[in-house]
Parts: structure tokens; sequence; C-alpha cells
């Protein structure tokens, strides 16, 4: 190996990103190449330089700041924030969920009155019973899906941070 | 609550787990204040970013998902913030110096290294110091400076490095190892012998 190869792969080999076949192509070179052989020595240094320098503590004062801070943020997370807007924009998904099923059931009724359609005829003839089951049917669309559908979107791990 | 992972951790805070938050602040406080401070150079700016990017992950800690690790979340948000400051510093013209006094320094201490009436003794490594490692990592490009932070002070993974930089890996591992060659050139220049 060439020490201009050499060179451009020992940041790699300082770092140890390198195959074993590569590293040892390496350590072939610097056994015999002086030079190369210093240049990996500062590639050593310059890292430990790095590595080494003592990880900075926060004093009382930054970490009696911290707690003071977090404490706050605890009293006053966004995340319920969030949640509260999230329950207005599920308000008014159930209030059009529901409009629309008011429109269907009336544009229904508006085309019966017309002679448009025949509802009765459609739903099969006059029987108390199956007036009964349109009945349930119709308080089921009307009431249930809407529920239905916000239940499924409210989030079920509401936050409950507090003091 | 010390065996629990980072995410456990965030998921108890998540349903308003107060230890579990502490002992969160525990472990990356000082690790945060480190991170700043090694872009910055300036304690007080480094403590203000520390305590604002664990404040913003508590506060988000209900929309925490485990999209990413906690570490890589959090240093997103350290970084983001760091690099708020950079251009808020920037906009104030306050960087300015301090950045050309590092470059100047970097300069005066190439010049002084390549001059060639050093005596060998001159040109030993045992003239370079931390702090003057440090001078020429401050002289780095922002990103190469950040890469080199992440891998060697803060223990990130190349993976974790890209995600916090939203970065692909194989670019943060070619800016970690430009940056080591501009490090180690600037402090000892080789001479090849074939």
């Amino acid at each position: 190996m060439e020490c201009k190869k050499c060179e451009e792969m020992l940041a790699g080999y300082a770092c140890g990103d390198l195959t074993a076949q590569e590293a040892e192509a390496i350590e072939a070179h610097l056994s015999g190449c002086a030079a190369c052989r210093a240049a990996s020595a500062a590639y050593g240094v310059v890292i430990s330089s790095v590595v080494d320098e003592p990880v900075l503590s926060p004093s009382e004062s930054e970490s009696a700041t911290v707690s003071a801070a977090l404490a706050h943020a605890y009293v006053y997370p966004r995340a319920s924030r969030q949640a509260r807007t999230r329950s207005l924009k599920e308000l008014l998904g159930f209030g059009l969920v529901t409009v629309a099923v008011f429109a269907f059931i009336a544009t229904v009724l508006g085309l019966q009155a017309f002679g448009h359609i025949d509802v009765i005829w459609m739903i099969g003839s006059i029987n108390p019973l199956r007036i009964a089951l349109s009945a349930v049917v119709v308080v089921f669309v009307t009431s249930f899906i809407p529920i239905w559908v916000t239940a499924r979107r409210r989030p079920l791990n509401g936050l409950t941070f507090g003091r | 609550m010390n065996d629990l992972s980072d995410e456990e951790l965030m998921a108890r805070c998540a349903w308003g787990d107060r230890p579990a938050m502490d002992m969160l602040v525990s472990r990356y406080h000082s690790k945060l204040l480190d991170f700043a401070f090694r872009h910055l150079r300036d304690r007080e700016s480094a403590a203000d970013i520390a305590q604002t990017a664990l404040v913003r992950v508590f506060e988000s800690a209900g929309s925490y998902r485990l999209k990413s690790t906690f570490r890589t979340w959090l240093y997103t948000i350290a970084l983001n913030l760091i690099r708020d400051e950079y251009r808020r510093r920037r906009t104030r013209k306050e960087s300015l110096s301090s950045e050309l006094e590092s470059a100047e320094g970097l300069v005066e201490m190439l010049a002084d290294r390549r001059s060639p009436d050093r005596s060998p003794e001159d040109t030993a490594l045992d003239r370079m110091t931390a702090s003057e490692v440090w001078k020429a990592v401050g002289g780095l490009p922002e990103n190469y400076s950040s890469a080199i932070i992440l891998k060697f002070r803060q223990g990130l993974t190349y993976e974790e490095i890209a995600a916090v930089m939203g970065a692909p890996s194989g670019t943060v591992k070619s800016w970690v190892h430009y940056a080591l060659k501009a490090l180690r050139e600037s402090l000892e220049p080789i001479e090849c012998e074939g």
C-alpha cells in the first residue's frame, strides 16, 4: 500500500470503520512507514483529546433552574393543550356527521313528500313491526354511528400530569 | 428504575410519572450541557439550551412515539436549539469576531507548526493540547463539528447521528473522517516516505 492510500484511510482506521481486511493492510503498511505511523498516532491524540475532556456537570443553581422549569412544564403540559384542541376538532367532526345524517333523512322525506320516491313501498308495506325496525335503524344511524366515530378517535391515554 | 431504558422511562413520563422524568433528567442534563457547550463555548447559553431542550421534551411527553430512540429525539431538539443560537449570533454579528478569532488562532497555530525553522522537538505532538484541538473543532464547518461531538463526546452511532442531523449515515461518516483529517492536518502535517 502506498502512503497516499494509507493516508486516505487513516481517519476511518482511527474510527474503527474499516473492514478487517482493510485494517490489516493499513497495519502492514504502518509497520514499515514511520511517517504514516506518526500520522496514525496523531489521529489517536486528536480523538483522545476530544473524548477525554471531562464532561461538564450542571451547577446546583443550573439544576435548580431546570427542576423549576420542568415542574412548570408538568403543570402546563403542551400535550394537554393539544388534547383540548383535539377534542374541539372531534366535536366539530361529530356535528358534521350528525348534520350529514339529518340532511340525508330530510332529503328522503322531501322526495317522499313530492312523490319522487315511495319509501313505504321500498320498506315493503305498512307493518308496525317493520316501522319499529326502521325506527331502530334510523336511531342507530343518527345516534350511535356519530358516537362510535367520535369514540374511535378519542385518545385512550389522555395525560394526567398534575402537582 | 435504574434498569429501565430511556424509552420505557419516557412512556412512564407520558402517564405523569415524575420519578421517571427525574431519572431521565439525571441521565441527560449534564450530557446536554456538555453537548451545547462544545458547540457554543459559552456556559450560560449552553445551560439555557440544555434547560430548554429538557422542557420541550417533557412538555411533549404525550406525543412521543417510538419512531426514534429517546436520545436521538433529545439531541435533535438540542441541535436545533444550537442552530437557532448560531443564527441569532450571526444576526447579531456576535459570533463573527469569535469565529475570526478561532480561525486566526488556527491559522497562527498552523503557521507556527509548519514553520521550516522549527526544531524537530517543536513539531512533536506533545505540544498539542486539548484546548488546541477544541479550538480547531470550533473552526470546522458546523456539520463536521456536530458530527465529531455527537460521535466522540456523546457516543452516538453513525445511524443515530444521521437521524439527529437529518443526513444519510454514509454522509455523516465522511463528515467525521473529513473533520478528523482536518484536525490532524491542522496540528501536524506529515511527510510521507513513499
